[in-house]
């Protein structure tokens, strides 16, 4: 029986095999399936679907099979196998790849010489066993919310082609919601993991700013930079959480269905945050219902959040590519170039009074937290839209479309606040995500949530039809 | 592409802080004097996009701070 057939054979006895990143890990350790047999296996999906989504730029088949040779000889010489052994996984490309040039989405960075070392989340990563598969496709710089690259071109969507991934991590989310690998990493500064995850829907999570080790990633702003996960379950979720956060989080994570979820206090985000369209209310909506929560709460000065985040976002952004503007500005990509250039004119005093606000903000919300633990929100205004296109209708009023599918994250990650996304699954339509909203280093009770209304089957990630 | 965005948005801004809308001419003029080059192609949408930045930092600008609330530069929560 010829490698390939003998691997389909084990994988139609398991259908999870695939898209789970703990049934592999499981069935490695047991033996039912090498590491070397489901990194084989994984290859062949990426060189089949890659050509249809555009994920991955670049695939670390030559590591891959190294580092799943050396998980098969340590199971054979008895050893004790690490939590993610053998599974399969990838990263944003602006994660540091010993021998490969961190891309970060641009063509500037081609030029540069290849990292030294990995990122330090993907020297985790492999102490756990798993298996790194390559880099993947986003906005360039981190700058976007639709990986529509201009350099490496546009990531599509694996529930409609036509339709955008979402973004910066758009590579990250589409990657695993069509099959490809289980769990990505990638980063959130605005919405980068929140939005792919709802428009892509799969869950993702954003822990609290700080959280995970931004350590070999190149930054976008420093402000707001986050690091995170994206997974079709939320076992799959909290268990590379927990491998990322070194099994040190105090807050065990629990997420199986039985910890109940009646000692936590949700409510849903109201007003600025009920501008979505049917889609967005709808699934808010469903979740408010299985939860059976009815109480709603305003956040103060959201739409002033939004735009000293915005602020922040340009003056940072700027700040950190000043030299590549003035003597390469035309080798940036044309979406990003026009906000880059502007950002670096920002007066210090705009910055400055966008930083207060964001402390007063931050106070603000905290007090909110004293009455619930949980809020509520939608994580973009609509479901994924088609790509090329500029402008979308909310509310009967036609606004940029790129820019606003930020419209619900920004004002969250502004004061860094761990947010897990769920998928809601629409008969006949694309899926679009929640925010599941807690106070800072409460990562915990997001997920418990999360996976209760997995558990439910409110939320679900399954693969896609291809 | 982005001019739009604020008046999509909510709440009506009291104008305590109105910021001078730049020109084209003045936008070249502010770029040169801080050494950032920027071609004529580019002009109209930096503009745009600077134009929409003045009006989120209006927004922000006119908020009454207490003068004893400090930056987030150091941020963690």
């Amino acid at each position: 029986m010829s490698v390939r057939r003998e691997v389909a054979s084990i994988l139609s006895s398991d259908s999870t095999l695939l898209t789970d990143a703990s049934a592999i890990a499981s069935a490695v350790k047991k033996g039912s399936i090498t590491a070397l047999q489901m990194t084989q296996q994984t290859l062949q999906i990426v060189a089949d679907l890659n050509p249809r989504y555009n994920c991955f730029t670049h695939v670390t088949e030559q590591r891959a099979l190294q580092e799943a040779t050396a998980i098969d000889q340590a199971r054979s010489a008895g050893k004790v196998l690490p939590p993610l052994a053998g599974v399969p996984y990838a990263v944003k490309n602006l994660f540091d790849i010993a021998g490969l040039t961190t891309l970060a989405g641009a063509k500037i960075n081609a030029t540069q010489p290849p990292a030294q070392q990995d990122a330090e989340l993907v020297r985790t990563m492999r102490q756990a066993g798993a298996i790194l598969l390559g880099a993947l496709n986003m906005d360039e710089y981190a700058y976007g919310f639709t990986t529509e690259n201009y350099h490496y071109g546009v990531t599509r969507n694996p529930h409609d082609p036509t339709r955008s991934a979402g973004g910066s991590s758009g590579g990250c989310a589409a990657a695993v919601a069509a099959g490809m690998v289980p769990l990505s990493l990638g980063s959130d500064t605005n919405g980068s993991i929140r939005v792919p995850s709802s428009l892509c829907g799969i869950f993702g999570l954003k822990p609290t700013y700080g959280k995970l080790s931004l350590q070999g990633m190149f930054p976008f702003v420093h402000s707001f930079d986050h690091a995170g996960v994206f997974a079709r379950s939320m076992q799959d979720l909290a268990l590379s959480y927990q491998v990322l956060t070194g099994n040190h989080d105090t807050n065990a994570m629990d997420v199986s269905a039985d910890s109940g979820i009646t000692d936590i206090r949700i409510a849903l985000a109201a007003d600025y945050f009920e501008q979505g369209d049917v889609h967005a209310t709808a699934a808010v909506q469903a979740l408010a219902t299985a939860l059976g929560v009815t109480k709603k709460i305003s956040l103060p000065e959201v739409v002033r959040a939004r735009s000293a985040a915005y602020l922040i976002t340009a003056s940072e952004g700027a700040n950190l590519h000043w030299q590549r503007l003035r003597t390469q500005a035309q080798e940036f990509d044309p979406l990003t170039r026009p906000r880059l250039l502007a950002g670096s004119l920002l007066p210090a005093a705009w910055y400055v009074q966008a930083q207060r606000f964001r402390a007063w903000f931050y106070e603000q919300v905290m007090q909110l937290f004293r009455q619930v633990d949980i809020l509520i929100a939608p994580a973009t205004p609509c479901s994924a839209q088609l790509l090329g296109q500029d402008s979308m209708i909310l509310n009967g009023v036609s606004m940029p479309l790129r820019p606003n599918m930020g419209l619900f994250t920004q004002p969250i990650s502004f004061i860094g606040l761990p947010v897990v996304t769920v998928p809601v699954q629409q008969q006949g339509g694309m899926p679009i995500g929640v925010q599941i909203i807690a106070a800072p280093h409460c990562e915990d009770k997001a997920m418990r949530v999360a996976a209760w209304l997995e558990a439910q089957a409110v939320c679900s990630a399954p693969v896609v039809n291809h | 592409m982005m001019g739009v965005e604020l008046s999509d948005l909510t709440s009506a801004v009291a104008s305590k802080h109105n910021l001078k809308k730049i020109s084209e001419s003045e936008l070249r003029c502010l770029a040169e004097g801080q050494g950032m080059p920027i071609a004529a192609c580019d002009l109209p949408q930096v503009l745009q996009h600077y134009t929409l930045l003045a009006e989120h930092a209006q927004r922000v600008l006119e908020f009454p701070l207490n003068e004893a609330v400090e930056t987030a530069g150091q941020f963690r929560p």
